[in-house]
């Protein structure tokens, strides 16, 4: 580890990791790589470009961006300028990308995204094109500073624009609501770094990984991705998309690059277990494989273990409002074919709550919502006050003092071991390739269309089947088509059926139960 | 072949498998649909897709889908 656990923001880790290793490789896309050098150089000439574009109110900068070593420069380019960032993929639907631009309402559009028309999402606010904060950092303001070396510059734009503080936000992750409408959590730069560095320690990370990422640069599961370069000095190739549809493609991209960590969600190594993409094509280098976001089937974990055998495995389990940092399970033995996995033990920074209805603890051995206290909580959901208070209160638990938890909506129990096993939801919600949906906000998209009377989405996670029932004169085709162009590709159920009215229970709610047998009825 | 348009609608009702010749290239289909129709297939024709046939030539367009399923 290089760095020390006083580091105050993720900038102030990068200017240390890359005075230590200038010349080495920190990003590898698609179009071509970044020294740890360049990089910080480069970052903070678009932040001091950008800055003059930044207001004091605190509002943020809303980022269209795809998945390229644009997206790590902006962010830090956002930090530099003394704000944070609200990043949107720009390969989702454009009237998906309007309504989360949106929600962030913030005054200030950035279009780092090759390829993305700016006209197309009609943002009423400033848009500031990347080629354009390029050109304005490259000329005379931009590069103003620079001339006396790197340690000169760098006072200087930190002195000039506040250099971000560990409470200040980093950035606003959007996620699925129950609402029907994505909400945003506010990170903060302390939570991400504890968090990091807590982690990087446990997985043994150092300056010869190298991770291949697989998440969305909007995803919270990017913040490994990207800042684990900042942290421990970690290069990260950002592994194409289409990768991912073909894994032998994927396997061969692994060698070449000589990737040694994978930080996945564990749908995308069920894909690799499912087509025995080992058989095709081996790894060479990788030697650490952590999974999250939903339960991986043991099955498909011993395929892995049997053709990694000297390999690292960790499930890991943490939700976006907890920086995705909750707890985490070293694997340390071969896992038989029916075996649950447990979502481990606490990290560091982090405290668990198993609480009953009554915000009570539950008794030894049972099965109860688990709380999640300390320093990995989200400042809170942005914009939107009373849901923060909802689902961050103020606790006294068990003899503690007063703190703030996050009520997560996940069930667990605490095996005799000492580690925590999960229990799914005590909601609608679900994970889908890893990503939170709630299943009221595609109800609520489908029932947009006309020709939608209502809609019932139901999932049936064996087969991982998302079937959207329906009444009305709509076609199973128009609403596939209508859900496309507002939904992202996840989120977008496999089977529609029509149906001539919703099944009912006597009080007059879905009978959701009857629903989901009757999608397994007709799916086999 | 009706047999796998009428897999492959179920699938994704709004895509045209009687026209289009680039679902990967144009990046229509997913990773998700691509292991949806793999298993539907696989199924339904009982022909065993290995990962040695997932590559994107074959999963372009329903003929090239056809031709796998009938190299079995």
């Amino acid at each position: 580890m290089l760095t020390d656990m006083k580091s105050g923001s993720l900038t102030s880790c990068l200017e240390r990791t890359a005075a230590a290793m200038p010349g080495k490789v920190m990003f590898i896309d698609e179009y071509g790589s970044i020294t740890f050098g360049d990089f910080v150089e480069k970052a903070r000439r678009l932040g001091r470009a950008l800055r003059k574009y930044i207001d004091e109110g605190g509002d943020g900068v809303a980022v269209i961006v795809d998945k390229s070593i644009r997206a790590p420069l902006v962010y830090a380019a956002v930090m530099y300028a003394g704000s944070f960032y609200l990043p949107i993929d720009s390969t989702l639907p454009t009237a998906r990308k309007k309504q989360l631009i949106g929600i962030a309402s913030t005054p200030l559009l950035l279009v780092a995204a090759r390829g993305q028309d700016a006209d197309e999402l009609g943002f009423t606010g400033m848009t500031l094109a990347y080629d354009d904060l390029e050109a304005l950092a490259s000329g005379p303001a931009g590069n103003a500073d620079d001339g006396d070396g790197r340690d000169a510059a760098s006072q200087a734009a930190l002195s000039d624009t506040g250099a971000p503080e560990g409470g200040d936000p980093l950035c606003v992750i959007f996620t699925s609501g129950s609402t029907g409408t994505p909400k945003g959590v506010t990170l903060s730069h302390s939570a991400v770094l504890r968090y990091l560095e807590d982690f990087a320690r446990i997985v043994g990370l150092g300056p010869e990984d190298r991770l291949a990422g697989q998440s969305p640069p909007d995803y919270v599961a990017a913040l490994r991705d990207l800042y684990f370069p900042f942290i421990c000095g970690a290069s990260t190739c950002l592994a194409p998309k289409r990768l991912f549809s073909f894994p032998t493609g994927l396997f061969e991209y692994l060698n070449e690059h000589r990737a040694t960590a994978l930080f996945w969600v564990a749908p995308v190594l069920s894909y690799c277990a499912e087509f025995k993409v080992f058989d095709a094509v081996g790894l060479d280098t990788v030697n650490k494989v952590v999974f999250t976001g939903s339960v991986l089937p043991s099955a498909h974990l011993r395929y892995w273990q049997n053709h990694l055998p000297g390999a690292m495995f960790m499930n890991h389990y943490g939700p976006t409002e907890a920086t995705a940092t909750v707890s985490y399970y070293i694997v340390s033995h071969a896992v038989a074919e029916s075996e649950d996995l447990p979502i481990g033990v606490p990290l560091p920074a982090v405290g668990v709550e198993l609480l009953g209805e009554d915000a009570l603890p539950v008794a030894e051995g049972e099965i109860g919502e688990i709380y999640v206290r300390g320093g990995g909580l989200a400042i809170g959901y942005w914009r939107d006050a009373d849901l923060t208070a909802r689902s961050f209160p103020v606790l006294t638990v068990g003899g503690r003092a007063a703190e703030r938890y996050f009520r997560t909506g996940d069930m667990g129990r605490l095996l005799p071991d000492g580690n925590l096993a999960f229990h799914g939801r005590k909601d609608l919600l679900i994970k889908l390739m890893g990503h939170r949906v709630e299943l009221a906000e595609i109800e609520r998209a489908a029932a947009r269309l006309d020709g939608v009377t209502e809609a019932i989405c139901v999932y049936d996670p064996e087969r991982t089947l998302l079937t959207l029932f329906y009444t009305g004169p709509a076609t199973d085709g128009n609403l596939a088509k209508y859900l496309r162009m507002n939904l992202p590709d996840f989120m977008i159920p496999r089977r529609f059926h029509g149906l001539g009215e919703i099944p009912r229970l006597p009080g007059g709610k879905p009978d959701r139960r009857h629903l989901r047998d009757l999608a397994i009825d007709l799916a086999s | 072949m009706s047999d796998l348009i009428d897999i492959l609608e179920r699938i994704r009702p709004d895509v045209d498998f009687t026209a289009e010749q680039a679902l990967i290239d144009d990046g229509i289909l997913s990773s998700f649909d691509i292991i949806n129709i793999v298993t539907d297939i696989n199924l339904a024709f009982s022909v065993d897709i290995s990962v040695a046939d997932l590559t994107p030539d074959n999963f372009n367009s329903a003929e090239s889908m056809m031709a796998l399923i009938e190299s079995f």
